[in-house]
């Protein structure tokens, strides 16, 4: 480095210059993208009904689910967090709005608002018991996993609850272009948390507090603030995609099955997306795309005729692999 | 007790101190390590403040900009006495900006990103205005003469005297006036120290007043107008650059030379 320059001295704009290739391949987004092509032409070539709308339209409907609630998640991955226990809040929101209507004859309307409510709550304790007592979020969350699972089959005695009003399964049988409400609604949150993320005074907070939480303090931000937020909007939207799961399921049942397991496909399709374990990394068209990316691998391998158990260890393995590369990632930038 | 100028300081005595404490005291159980300190900075002066480990230079810095409380003394800015409770106070009540050791800066985020941390101009109080952001980072960046590739670089990538350079810019940013630097040179090699002299010669000529914590003796004779020599918890010097020896501040760091005890003791 030189030493400081003249008074004069010009700024160049923009990046130094750097490969192309390699800045695409920095760039996660990039990356899953081709992934995702690459994965696709596989399947398509193993079978054509790879490409069906009605293929295509069920793998979407279903990544919808996830992706919603990766959509709070992100924001609070950058903020340096993560909750396990969003599953759970899926169930838990379905089978409380179904048990409210059904048993205590609450109008659908107030049900929802109700369950949302209890989600909300959810994602208060966890940024509680992580913020102000200081627990680990990873135990945090997995306790309230828990404890909600837990809560959502007592409730249910393990039951689906129906029958319910045929008007819960408006919503969720609604296939505009083929896909599903949830899906419009993902598409949306995705344009919305991106522009959050990258163009507002919220994004740049949420960068600081999960890059570093002193320097985001000695500048003003409230950062146990900003991450309660980021738990109870996430916890918010897992409580909806349970509802909205249940809208969607033939008969409409509450059934505390829902989300099982789904906290995973989460966890793996964010970390795959670009988001960092470090916090203060992440996008959220990367993370469309890497939930996008596992459901394509779990779907695809059916529909190209692997083994269907298959679908776990694959999980499993691309999480695993998401994490490595977030690892080497961070190491190249220490060093 | 009004006058505490000591016969070598630049001002005379007429010209009100910017900051200015008096009888400063702070112990940590039986340790003293602050023992009736006085202390004033004038303004666009930069001062070194030096004095072996344990001096007391620390702390003194601490309280001033609200870290520690002060067990006994005042603390006036522009002669009228303030309670300094925390660190907001000290930036609120006295435009002191501490730029620490460790720079607290988000490494993954950009140079302007930094400088505008929690203040980003918006429009509609929302939205970042990065046009604006970037503009009025890079005049920051210019007055400051930081030799930077640009202020969309994140400051991960940046050197150690670069990173001190956005500290700095983003204390200026927010308009505050006095600069305490701890150590600013500790982990930086040769030409990064003198990035950071120059940093320091350009905030002095930006009208600012500056306060260098330091071990580090040729960076202070580079850097300071007026040494004040800390030993033991008691101000036992006070020199200007001009008119002492390195031989004589090392025989005052060390009680080789007898200190000055006026307004001391």
């Amino acid at each position: 480095m030189k030493l400081a320059g003249n008074p004069g001295t010009p700024l160049t704009t923009g990046r130094p210059p750097a490969s192309l290739l390699r800045t695409l391949f920095e760039q996660q987004e990039t990356a899953i993208l081709v992934a995702l092509f690459v994965l696709t032409a596989l399947f398509y070539w193993r079978n054509d009904a790879m490409l069906e709308p009605a293929t295509v339209g069920s793998i979407l409907r279903t990544m919808a689910f996830p992706a919603l609630i990766a959509m709070g998640m992100v924001q609070l991955m950058i903020a340096g967090e993560i909750d396990l226990s969003t599953g759970a809040v899926m169930s838990l929101g379905a089978v409380f709005a179904a048990k409210l209507i059904r048993d205590a004859g609450v109008p659908i309307p107030l049900a929802v608002v109700a369950s949302l409510a209890a989600s909300l709550l959810v994602g208060l304790c966890n940024g509680l018991l992580t913020v102000k007592i200081g627990i680990p979020a990873i135990i945090t969350t997995i306790g309230t996993m828990f404890v909600v699972r837990g809560l959502s089959y007592s409730f249910t005695q393990g039951l689906p609850i129906y029958p319910l009003p045929p008007e819960v399964g408006v919503v969720g049988s609604w296939r505009p272009f083929g896909t599903s409400f949830t899906f419009l609604l993902v598409v949306f949150l995705l344009v919305v948390v991106q522009i959050l993320l990258n163009q507002t005074r919220w994004g740049a907070m949420l960068f600081a507090t999960g890059g570093n939480k002193l320097a985001a303090q000695v500048c003003g931000i409230n950062t146990d603030r900003v991450k309660i937020i980021c738990f109870m909007s996430t916890s918010l939207l897992a409580g909806l995609a349970g509802m909205l799961t249940m809208s969607q399921l033939p008969l409409t049942p509450g059934d505390p099955v829902i989300g099982r397991n789904l906290e995973l496909d989460i966890l793996a399709g964010v970390v795959i997306g670009g988001v960092s374990f470090y916090g203060g990394r992440g996008s959220a068209v990367g993370t469309f795309f890497g939930v996008l990316f596992i459901q394509l691998v779990q779907s695809g391998l059916v529909i190209a005729g692997f083994d269907a158990y298959l679908q776990t260890p694959v999980l499993g393995f691309l999480l695993v692999a998401a994490a490595v590369l977030d690892v080497l990632r961070n190491r190249r930038k220490e060093s | 007790m009004a006058t505490t100028i000591t016969p070598t300081a630049p001002q005379p005595a007429a010209v009100q101190p910017i900051l200015e404490a008096r009888g400063l005291c702070k112990a940590f159980g039986h340790v003293q390590a602050l023992n009736n300190v006085n202390f004033e900075l004038y303004r666009g002066e930069v001062v070194a403040l030096i004095g072996d480990n344990g001096a007391g230079k620390s702390t003194l810095v601490k309280i001033l900009s609200g870290i520690y409380r002060k067990d006994a003394g005042q603390i006036l800015v522009d002669g009228r006495p303030v309670d300094i409770h925390g660190p907001k106070d000290a930036e609120r009540l006295a435009g002191i900006s501490t730029v620490y050791q460790d720079l607290a800066l988000v490494d993954v985020r950009d140079v302007g990103s930094n400088i505008y941390l929690h203040m980003e101009p918006t429009r509609f109080g929302f939205w970042i205005d990065f046009k604006k952001l970037y503009a009025d980072a890079e005049r920051i960046i210019r007055t400051l003469r930081i030799d930077m590739p640009s202020v969309r670089v994140n400051v991960g990538e940046l050197s150690g005297g670069q990173r001190q350079g956005v500290a700095i810019a983003r204390a200026l940013a927010r308009g505050r006036h006095i600069f305490m630097l701890d150590e600013p040179t500790a982990a930086l090699g040769v030409e990064q120290q003198h990035t950071v002299n120059e940093l320091i010669a350009n905030l002095k000529a930006e009208g600012k007043t500056v306060l260098v914590i330091s071990h580090n003796l040729e960076h202070v004779f580079a850097v300071a107008d007026r040494l004040i020599v800390l030993r033991r918890g008691r101000r036992v010097g006070t020199r200007l650059k001009t008119n002492t020896t390195r031989e004589e501040i090392v025989g005052l760091i060390t009680a080789a030379i007898q200190g000055d005890e006026e307004g001391n003791t």
